[in-house]
């Protein structure tokens, strides 16, 4: 009996730094860390309740969506669509007659429908009929996009200001945009314990090895992409009740952030490593990079370029930190 | 596993199982009846049917016709997961494992151990997880992921939960090939112990002397189809077995005829060579002529030796000597210049381009090193891919056949070929007859020996010990990333190859 | 080989229908006009689609999705260098692809070197080249109209073909050549398919995957120097339409994004019916939804024929499993991993 070895150790809360270097977490904190520091240089009340609950109601779709991400990419595969899809279902809820649905609750029910339906219709394509996900899901994408047009060519339509006013305000003293993003972490770590959960990390690690084990790939697979669009439904609703209104490019940006995220968060796009908190980890880092190049009073010529470094240079940084573990 | 009731007995039996891969048969109608309580040996050369009777028999492939028989009644498995609920389970040649996930998920992997609603009972998985190892004499930690153990580590693993899952049925598809000899005698013990408890047991070796050691039956295959079958009674008829295989009963018996190592002059020279953790200061002197066989148990920087000699590996310290001159490669190009060439350990991955031709794979290394990156000289392509394959013996329609049709033998053929067309001054091979049927091997090493009969020099690492006293002039051993012995003469002999693999120099 | 011809000429035949389809409900439609601006528009449409294919061979999940930035920077860069002159055209034009080839090396160096994944490294890269050429464009005021000579070259025909279709067959065809008849474009392929074989067979991995992105980014600029003279003058976002329009047909035209394969021809046949397809639904009054819709569902279309035909080819040819190494050997030994390159 080795050292190495003894009896099953119960993982030890305390060791935070071999588990955060094993996932790849410890950059994308760092830099969390450093944006929200140079946040708090430029927004001195940062930490004051309107500002904090602002900036988390601001964050919390792309948190959201940027979740939905990391469970795809952790199964190995990627969806290009997220942003369009995002547009839609927003479309489709500016577009229903808001009374006639049931109110605000049933036009979320409906949001979540659609979100249901796209994400098994890209499931059905990459795990079931075996489309390579990085193209199939760019064409899907285009298909939603169309959609998103077809059902409102122009920005417009309404949405209940019930669903406005309801995330704006509070739920036992939380806010509700914080409460969603705990739910969907929350639902994440069930799953995550759940059979379901390890074999999307199965799947996402060795898809020839889990299918060997008798793992189902295909229904695993679609399992991920409809974990992730009740994510995207839930981004979206969120996104919807700050506009309170629909537009067809709503979303457009979300798609590539949500990638920047994933790898910000160290989850490697090779499926199967990391997890989640690193998106809504990566999420907040590119959510206050926003913040801190608005507050710093950069002009707007200088703001793209700037953004562009950052990016870069945290993509430079995660592979320096990316070199030294290995 | 040792506290689990056995299944009640049960038999499988594959009748007439025939597979054919794009018209080209691999099975023709085989019939194997493991028997309950036995060790089945299943002998035959690569390409010869074994790994995929036995990938039908698991369920992980339909047969074309043939049928199982489940205690005399007909079964089909539509997943591999049926035929793991029949009880019958399959522990890879290569470890089919997860290398993100900890040790402890990969052995529950698809057959997790779920408490109330589908959650995983961490606490109790961990803990059987702890127990299936130590019974394969494994000592990890087993909240690692899987990706940081060494081959036989994964291998004990892969090993570990096919025996942990009960079955009534274990197939053992080559389970010794990264394993060294203490723990393939500690899985021989566990083998045996399962065999008493009743369970019926499949195992394929290209070690006779494992089969010798194990096996209650034997069945022999060749081209897909069963050669011939008996009871081994303790012993084993090398010859009948070699035979029966090759239809060649002599392919083991010529040894290389050594030639005395008169003042050869040396064509490389290594001088405390250290690269990573693995290789840790390596010195020695190949000569013109000659054949050098690296020996030693698995892992002991073999690999690495001839990765950081063929600049695939950067070394952090030591002098690489060719010819007089000192060299520190970047990359392998560096050394291909100078005629230092490497058949990679890993044919799949990093010798062959799978998805291409025959012909494509041998012009490989001559598309990348001449000098005009704009010119293709096809005709001086072509007419070395002509003379390349008789000169190999490559067994193929032509030089338009798909690499990943050939069998194992003929594609390791493929890898040395490439390099035939520039000058080979010194070719290192790494484990090359890794899965190589023994025809393929002999010729595999009357090329190595045609080569170095012109003035350059081989350096081989081969994971059987046999290989190298057969085909090599000198011996060197490894141990924990130094040689810790030289032999040469009539001072090699296995007692003192594997002596000092052990880390006992006489 | 003729596998290899099977493709492209049965693109061409579904465009060629389309025109017909077009004639039949629109009479005119196949006027030798139409054909000739059709074929302008394919010209640039295949210029961007020859960066991806030779990126996406590359390996490696390769893929440049700053070819627009890199066309915008050329375009903009390159009128601002020529002012309108055609003295200067020549110079400008140098300038331009030099400019996009450094951009392509960066992002080489990035994927080759450091190791980050080609969509997100093109990417960070296309925002920082789009900043800085908005930061340019507000600092300078720079001249942004093509000169003469690069509009007739851009816009006009010679004995009825149009300049541009001239320099794109002959880039084409060049194109063609270096990936399929040059030792550099076996080596390219071979590095896609395979990087380690490739490696240890003398092939000088990282320089190869750089010159890849160095010449997408390169052409992507001399692409967008052309749109200059096409359109007549440089303005921000020149290339942004073809960043993914690119993918669509380098994917259509049969490349796989598992890298080793450069099938230009089918690349270039794609470009044409995709832009005949898109000009179809215009002259049907078809929306921009209508299109995005069609669009991707073509794009579908393609994804499954392919997948049906490697499907069969594979049980045709290959039967067991190509790669019996599992992944798993590749992520052990990660971690100490051999350099070189």
């Amino acid at each position: 009996m080795s050292a190495a070895g003894g009896l099953p150790r119960t993982g030890s809360a305390l060791a935070i730094w071999p588990a955060l270097r094993r996932s790849g977490l410890g950059p994308g904190l760092l830099m969390l860390a450093v944006v929200t520091g140079l946040n708090i240089a430029l927004q001195p009340d940062f930490f004051s309740g309107a500002s904090l609950s602002g900036n988390i109601a601001t964050f919390a779709p792309t948190i959201l969506i940027c979740v939905a991400q990391a469970v795809i990419v952790l199964s190995r595969e990627l969806d290009l669509s997220l942003g369009a899809g995002v547009s839609l279902i927003n479309c489709v809820m500016a577009s229903l007659p808001q009374d006639k649905v049931g109110g605000p609750l049933g036009v979320m029910a409906i949001a979540i429908l659609v979100a249901i339906l796209l994400g098994a219709v890209n499931g059905l394509l990459v795990a079931y009929a075996g489309l390579p996900s990085l193209v199939a899901t760019f064409a899907t994408g285009a298909i939603w996009f169309g959609l998103a047009l077809t059902i409102m060519p122009q920005p417009g339509g309404v949405i209940s200001d019930a669903i406005g006013d309801r995330y704006a305000g509070t739920l036992m003293g939380i806010p509700v945009p914080l409460l969603i993003i705990a739910v969907a972490m929350t639902g994440w770590a069930i799953l995550a314990r759940h059979r379901s959960g390890r074999r999307i990390m199965a799947v996402g690690s060795n898809p020839q090895a889990a299918r060997d084990a008798g793992i189902p790939l295909r229904r695993t697979k679609l399992l991920a992409y409809l974990v992730a669009w009740i994510l995207v439904a839930l981004g979206a609703i969120a996104i919807s009740a700050q506009t309170l209104s629909g537009d067809p490019r709503l979303g457009t940006s979300y798609t590539l952030a949500s990638v920047a995220a994933v790898v910000i968060g160290g989850i490697s796009l090779g499926g199967g490593r990391g997890t989640p908190w690193g998106a809504l980890v990566g999420a907040l880092v590119l959510g206050l990079v926003t913040n801190v190049i608005y507050f710093a009073g950069i002009a707007s010529s200088w703001q793209e370029f700037v953004k562009g470094l950052v990016i870069v240079a945290a993509l430079g940084f995660m592979v320096l930190e990316g070199q030294r573990r290995a | 596993m040792t506290d689990h009731l056995p299944l009640p007995p049960g038999r499988v039996t594959a009748r007439r199982i025939s597979k054919s891969f794009g018209g080209v048969p691999a099975l023709a109608g085989v019939d194997l009846e493991p028997r309950p309580g036995r060790v089945l040996g299943l002998l035959g050369a690569n390409g010869s049917g074994k790994s995929t009777l036995c990938r039908i028999i698991a369920g992980e492939m339909a047969p074309d016709g043939g049928e199982l028989l489940l205690d005399g009644e007909a079964v089909r498995f539509a997943t591999p997961k049926d035929g793991v609920r029949h009880g019958i389970v399959i522990a890879h040649q290569h470890p089919s494992l997860a290398p993100d996930l900890p040790v402890w998920e990969n052995l529950f992997l698809g057959m997790e151990r779920c408490g109330l609603g589908g959650f995983v009972s961490r606490a109790g998985s961990r803990r059987a997880a702890w127990h299936m190892l130590q019974a394969v004499g494994l000592d990890i930690d087993i909240d690692q992921p899987v990706e940081r153990l060494s081959a036989a580590e994964q291998q004990l693993v892969e090993i570990a939960r096919a025996l942990s899952r009960e079955p009534r049925l274990l197939i053992l598809d080559e389970p010794t090939a990264a394993l060294s000899a203490a723990l393939v005698e500690r899985l021989f013990a566990h083998v045996r112990a399962l065999a008493a408890s009743g369970t019926a047991i499949i195992f394929i070796s290209h070690r006779l002397q494992e089969v010798e050691a194990l096996c209650d039956d034997l069945v022999v295959l060749r081209n897909g189809h069963r050669v011939g079958s008996w009871e081994l009674d303790g012993s084993l008829d090398e010859a009948r077995v070699l035979d029966l295989l090759t239809g060649d009963s002599d392919v083991a018996s010529r040894a290389r005829d050594r030639k005395p190592q008169a003042a050869r002059e040396v064509v490389l020279t290594l001088e405390g060579l250290a690269a990573g953790t693995a290789l840790r200061g390596v010195d020695l002197d190949l000569h013109s002529g000659e054949i050098l066989g690296l020996a030693g148990l698995q892992g002991q920087g073999q690999e690495q030796l001839l990765d950081a000699v063929a600049g695939f590996r950067r070394k952090d310290s030591g002098r690489i000597v060719h010819r007089g001159r000192a060299l520190s490669p970047r990359r392998p190009r560096d050394m291909i210049r100078r005629g230092i060439c490497l058949v990679p350990n890993d044919r799949h991955r990093q010798g062959l381009f799978m998805n291409e031709t025959v012909g494509e794979n041998l012009a490989a290394v001559s598309v990348a090193m001449q000098p005009q990156p704009w010119r293709l000289r096809r005709r001086a392509l072509r007419d070395f891919v002509q003379r390349a394959i008789p000169r190999l013996l490559i067994k193929t329609r032509g030089p338009a056949q798909p690499v990943a049709t050939l069998s194992g033998g003929n594609q390791q053929k493929v890898v040395i070929g490439k390099w035939l067309d520039g000058s080979v001054d010194v070719l290192l091979l790494s484990d090359p007859t890794k899965g190589v049927d023994l025809r393929a091997r002999r010729e595999i090493y009357d090329t190595i020996a045609d080569l170095v009969a012109g003035g350059s020099a081989a350096l081989v690492y081969a994971s059987d010990i046999h290989e190298l006293l057969h085909h090599c002039d000198r011996i060197l051993v490894m141990f924990e990333g130094r040689i810790v012995e030289a032999l040469s003469g009539s001072a090699m002999t296995e007692q003192r190859v594997i002596a000092a693999s052990f880390g006992r120099v006489a | 080989m003729t596998r290899q011809l099977t493709r492209p000429l049965a693109l061409v035949g579904v465009a060629i229908l389309l025109l017909l389809v077009g004639q039949a409900l629109l009479p005119g439609f196949l006027s030798l006009g139409q054909i000739g601006n059709q074929l302008k528009i394919a010209a640039f449409l295949g210029l961007f689609g020859l960066c991806q294919t030779i990126v996406i061979a590359a390996g490696g999940q390769g893929l440049d999705l700053s070819v627009g930035a890199s066309a915008t920077l050329g375009g903009i860069l390159g009128a601002a260098l020529m002012q309108g002159s055609n003295g200067l055209t020549a110079p400008a034009l140098l300038a331009a692809v030099a400019a996009g080839g450094l951009v392509g090396v960066i992002n080489g160096i990035g994927i080759a070197l450091m190791r980050i994944p080609p969509l997100v490294a093109t990417l960070a890269i296309a925002s920082v080249v789009d900043g800085g050429t908005i930061l340019g464009v507000s600092i300078a005021h720079p001249a942004n109209s093509a000169s003469p000579v690069l509009v007739a070259i851009g816009g006009w025909a010679s004995a009825g073909v149009p300049n541009i279709v001239i320099v794109w067959a002959i880039l084409g065809a060049l194109a063609i050549w270096l990936l399929s008849a040059s030792a550099w474009g076996k080596r390219l392929t071979a590095t896609g398919a395979n990087p380690v074989a490739s490696l240890l067979s003398g092939n000088h991995v990282t320089a190869i995957r750089i010159a890849a992105y160095g010449l997408s980014g390169a052409l992507a600029a001399f692409a967008g120097f052309l749109l200059t003279g096409y359109v007549g003058q440089a303005f921000f976002g020149l290339g942004d339409p073809y960043i993914l329009t690119s993918v669509v047909v380098a994917v259509i035209g049969g490349a796989t994004l598992a890298g080793g394969r450069a099938p230009y021809a089918g690349v270039a046949a794609a470009a044409i019916m995709m832009t005949v397809l898109v000009s179809l639904l215009t002259a049907l009054a078809i929306g921009e939804a209508g299109r995005q819709i069609i669009f991707g569902l073509v794009l579908l279309g393609f994804l499954a024929l392919d997948r049906m035909m490697k499907g069969s080819l594979r049980m045709a040819m290959i039967g067991r499993r190509p790669n019996p190494a599992p992944p798993i050997a590749a992520a052990s030994s990660a971690a100490d991993t051999p350099r070189g390159g």
